[in-house]
């Protein structure tokens, strides 16, 4: 799979990091990052879209056993050529993946998710970083991302 | 994907640091401090717990489904929470439905430990509700991680049991 651009966005629905990744470097302009937080932000009416039918699903099928609401979204939406996967953790942080690629398993997508998410975590987990803030002075994090997605290791 | 190693500390470490951190705020003359420095020491105390306990329940909670309501917040703090920091669960939970909730925790941990002399009976309750903010703090920075703004008080019944009330402020 060939990601398109990543997105950590916090609990109050703020970017925390968004970051765009092409293989030709005149296609990292200002435009085009532009135009992928534009489809994040697009993709989180989606992500309460899909947070709301688990919630609902849940509440219809068992009520004994509580509701089991997985992290894991699913592909939220296409647009133009790319598609836009979700994932939300359960304190309300929200990860948006864009790809364009035609056929990727959701359990490979899962597997990324969770991936990125633990790296978040180490990251908050981070004492000289301050919680719910921006991402992109935290080297550690940015390091270990552009490893994920360079050495596609999902 | 293999599973991140669990990362353990020795309760004792754990114990005194936190003894050590209401040392490091109040000094070392527990007896002779002013009500005020005490409020002072404990928003102190308070404050850290806060910090570690936000960033605690972002790790615990990686693996764990989301929660639906308020109340699944509070049994998972109960639970999974309490029994990664304190190796025990909470002994009673009780709420009146509107937001606020009574967690009882008849052995604490750090309390545990402590046994006034005779002539400080007096200000024991003082100080070991002192040494409780830590835990408060935890709860409410694990509460503001998941977005639900809350107070948490103390009371500190007979040692070295104590029991937190925490009053949820609903968003929205």
């Amino acid at each position: 799979m060939v990601l398109a651009s990543i997105a950590v966005i916090g609990k109050e629905h703020n970017p925390l990091y968004i970051r765009a990744f092409s293989r030709s470097q005149q296609d990292q302009s200002e435009e085009s990052l532009l135009r992928f937080h534009f489809i994040v932000h697009t993709a989180l009416d989606f992500v309460e879209d899909k947070i709301a039918a688990q919630r609902n699903a849940a509440q219809g099928s068992s009520s004994s056993s509580g509701p089991k609401l997985d992290p894991y979204l699913g592909l939220l939406y296409p647009i133009e050529d790319l598609r836009v996967y979700g994932y939300a953790s359960t304190s309300k942080v929200k990860f948006i993946a864009v790809l364009d690629d035609e056929d990727v398993k959701d359990a490979q997508m899962n597997a990324f998710f969770r991936r990125l998410h633990g790296l978040y975590v180490d990251t908050v987990c981070n004492p000289f970083h301050p919680p719910n803030t921006e991402l992109y002075d935290c080297a550690k994090f940015q390091r270990q991302v552009d490893r994920l997605v360079d050495a596609g290791l999902y | 994907m293999a599973a991140a190693p669990h990362k353990e500390v020795a309760e004792t470490c754990f114990s005194y640091l936190q003894m050590e951190l209401v040392e490091l705020v109040i000094g070392s003359d527990v007896s002779s401090v002013s009500t005020v420095e005490l409020q002072r020491a404990s928003r102190k105390i308070e404050a850290v717990g806060f910090q570690v306990g936000q960033r605690l329940a972002e790790r615990y909670t990686k693996d764990t489904p989301r929660f639906a309501e308020t109340i699944d917040v509070i049994k998972f703090i109960c639970k999974d929470f309490w029994f990664e920091i304190y190796r025990k669960q909470i002994d009673r939970l009780q709420t009146n439905n509107r937001g606020v909730f009574m967690l009882q925790d008849n052995r604490n941990r750090l309390l545990a430990r402590c046994s006034p002399s005779l002539e400080r009976r007096g200000n024991a309750k003082q100080v070991a509700a002192l040494y409780a903010r830590f835990p408060a703090g935890l709860i409410r920075g694990a509460l503001s991680c998941f977005n639900v703004t809350a107070s948490v008080s103390i009371e500190v019944g007979e040692l070295p049991s104590c029991e937190f009330t925490v009053k949820v402020q609903e968003s929205k």
